[in-house]
């Protein structure tokens, strides 16, 4: 019976020629943002496999070379080390910040105290509104209107024509009447949707990406449903399908547009992001001062550290760089410190008002399990400075020593390899996320089934 | 069975129906006549759950429309003044999902019989209802109201734009219910289908119910000029 019913919504949605017309155009956006991120995403992966494969060449000949005869350690400081994040988990799902943030790091010893170029910015919400058409976008932005369309009159049209007496005269609870409608009128777009979300899933980094996925395709529907439950909470109380459709619209509006912004701006407001210039410029003054100690800083290093003094205390232009450069970051590091922990600030600011909208809320869940968010690329920065600390242990007793490097080091060259966050971390920030749409559309559902007791047509039947 | 006991709706303190005691037993067709106004229509949206009352009850075999509303529902058919359909389904396709919304699948044969006894011409059957006459729709209604099977029919004006053929044979029909068992109540403004259909005859007026003649009883009485003087008393 209910089956039966459910396919007779189908067709009588199918007759509208409005629907095929929204379903090609969808179809057509989420093709094109699923291009999109692809296209980025395949550059960063060229990227990060040219980065590795200098690296193996480098290490190659190195190691044939200290097959050979040992080497001054300066030679291979001055080389660096590319700190490589890998490739997002599942990049088309969302840009984020992969196309602001380069998600590789050159760690040269001599500028380890130079602020990273890295820049993990806070998710913005209104980078909604910068109308990056990636995946994200399209699901945020979009889904919720081809949606809509669909959906939009699901019982206030037939409440206007007089059909939704004859309906409801047959003796149908008229709330199960008007789910059955909005899933079967949603069903189309819903199912494109999770579609696309599994292609957007088919091109992720293989491996340990199930779970990310499956719960990108529980965000995806639970977002969808958010605007259904909507619609259905709508059509309980408007007289009119051009009613419905008005006041939609204005939700669409308010949720998508105007609460991300102002979002933005409570906790840009609030919590002002960390200005990058005073960043720099302790930098600057720390090493300008630093400088001026040069000769007296490295005696007192010296003093402090007599195994690492030279022969005849003869330190050189590299030593004593070294040794400005430990001060300078030594210097630097509450100012960072600062800097990092407003950032941290803002985006837990934005995690806990996420709620404001489903549409902030789905996009900071699409992010994160893409691996192109905020806290992934926060992830990577602390591991590079963490990494930097490793390649000034590794290098500077060495340069101070004047050691060579042997074959003996090769093996313990330090090298970067990212740690991915513990899936605990995401897996909760997603978890959380998704049940606070779940909610929101509960609470929707629940408002409307309350308002449809089949005992109270009054207010639809007139 | 149709009942309503010390009925009362009130609009914005106008009375539409001002306690009202009716009893339709099964056999029974109860024409109910009245100005425009009188609380026709209310009444029958009271039967079906769709006005909550100000007092009093209604009763469908016996389930109180307040507190069990789908179940007496389900136990009625309905055929509005005017049979407002889905444009874009065809005859069968709107039968089909009115009557599978109240509870019962019909075989696409069954729908197709069920519509040639409410006088659908059979090549009407396969197009969309957007192409329907007001005639042609209002006998998708009474084939929705044969398909459910009630013992209750409630008719608001069923025959309005149904042309004379159409009329007679809905008469016929209604006869054939009742001769069935189905207890019907129709509201209406046509005094000669009332006095040829009806086993009884209820004047209505502000609410209230002013005349209650069994039609056997005023056989030779002009129900014309009955009805007019009620209106003036
Ligand atoms: N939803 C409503 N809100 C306010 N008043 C209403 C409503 N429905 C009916 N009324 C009033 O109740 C009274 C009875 O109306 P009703 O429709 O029952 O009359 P009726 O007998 O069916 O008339 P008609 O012969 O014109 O169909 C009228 O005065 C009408 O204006
Ligand atoms: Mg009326």
């Amino acid at each position: 019976m209910t089956s039966h019913l459910f396919k007779l919504e189908l067709r009588l949605l199918a007759r509208e020629r409005v629907a095929w017309v929204m379903l090609v155009l969808f179809a057509a956006a989420l093709g094109y943002g699923l291009w999109n991120g692809g296209r980025l995403a395949g550059q960063q992966r060229e990227i990060a496999v040219a980065i590795s494969k200098d690296k193996e060449s480098f290490h190659a000949q190195l190691r044939e070379y200290l097959g050979r005869q040992s080497l001054d350690p300066k030679a291979v400081a001055g080389q660096g080390t590319m700190a490589v994040l890998p490739p997002a988990p599942l990049p088309l799902l969302a840009t984020g910040q992969s196309d602001l943030s380069p998600g590789h790091e050159s760690v040269v010893l001599w500028k380890l105290a130079a602020p990273a170029d890295t820049r993990s910015e806070l998710e913005n919400p209104s980078h909604l509104l910068a109308g990056r058409f990636d995946f994200a976008f399209v699901l945020v932005w979009l889904f919720p209107l081809f949606l809509l369309a669909m959906v939009y009159d699901l019982m206030a049209g037939d409440r206007e024509s007089g059909t939704l007496r004859l309906a409801l005269a047959q003796g149908v609870a008229p709330m199960q009447w008007l789910l059955r409608r909005a899933l079967a009128r949603a069903l189309p777009i819903l199912a494109l949707a999770a579609l696309a979300t599994l292609v957007a899933g088919m091109f992720g980094s293989p491996g340990g990406t199930t779970l990310r996925l499956t719960l990108a395709l529980a965000v995806v529907l639970a977002y969808g449903l958010f605007w259904v439950a909507l619609a259905v909470a709508v059509n309980v109380v408007a007289r009119s399908a051009a009613s419905a459709a008005t006041s939609l619209g204005a939700a669409w509006v308010l949720l998508v547009l105007v609460a991300p912004t102002l979002l933005n701006v409570s906790v840009e407001t609030l919590y002002p992001t960390p200005s990058r210039p005073e960043l720099v410029a302790a930098g600057r003054k720390a090493s300008g001062e630093a400088e001026k100690r040069g000769g007296d800083l490295l005696n007192s290093f010296y003093r402090d550290h007599p195994e690492l003094a030279p022969p005849g205390q003869q330190a050189d232009f590299a030593a004593q760089h070294l040794t400005v450069q430990g001060e300078v970051g030594r210097a630097v590091e509450p100012v960072r410190q600062k800097f990092d922990a407003q950032l941290a600030q803002q985006q837990t600011a934005v995690g806990r008002w996420r709620f404001v909208s489903p549409a902030i809320a789905a996009h900071e869940a699409l992010t994160d399990l893409a691996g192109t968010g905020y806290w992934r690329y926060r992830a990577f920065r602390e591991q590079v400075n963490a990494f930097k600390q490793t390649v000034a242990d590794f290098y500077t007793p060495k340069i101070h020593r004047r050691e060579p490097l042997t074959m003996a080091d090769y093996e313990r060259l330090p090298r970067f390899s990212f740690r991915e966050e513990p899936a605990g971390d995401w897996l909760e920030r997603a978890a959380v996320g998704l049940a606070g749409m779940l909610v929101l559309t509960g609470a929707l559902g629940l408002w409307a089934w309350r308002r449809l007791r089949p005992s109270r047509l009054e207010p639809l039947s007139n | 069975m149709l009942e309503t006991l010390k009925l009362t709706k009130r609009f914005n303190g106008h009375v539409a129906v001002n306690d009202l005691n009716l009893l339709i037993k099964p056999g029974e067709v109860f024409a109910l006549l009245g100005p425009n106004g009188a609380g026709k229509t209310t009444t029958i949206n009271l039967l079906l759950g769709f006005l909550t009352p100000d007092a009093g009850e209604a009763r469908v075999n016996g389930a109180s429309v307040a507190t069990d509303p789908i179940a007496a529902r389900r136990q009625i058919a309905y055929i509005p003044e005017q049979v407002m359909l889905y444009p874009r389904f065809t005859g069968v396709e709107n039968l089909d999902y009115f009557s599978t919304l109240g509870g019962r699948r019909h075989t696409r044969e069954e729908l197709l019989a069920l519509l040639k006894r409410a006088g659908l011409p059979a090549e009407a059957a396969d197009r969309r209802v957007g192409t329907y006459s007001k005639g042609m729709r209002q006998k998708v209604g009474i084939a929705l109201a044969l398909a459910t099977e009630a013992k209750a029919l409630l008719l608001d004006e069923p025959t309005s734009g149904l042309d004379p053929a159409a009329s007679h044979e809905f008469s016929l029909l209604l006869r054939k219910l009742a001769g069935q068992g189905v207890a019907v109540l129709m509201a209406t403004h046509d005094l000669f289908r009332a006095r040829e259909d009806a086993t009884r005859i209820g004047i209505l007026l502000d609410g209230k119910l002013a005349g209650d003649y069994a039609t056997n009883d005023i056989k030779h009485v002009d129900l014309e000029k009955l009805y007019l003087k009620h209106l003036r008393a």
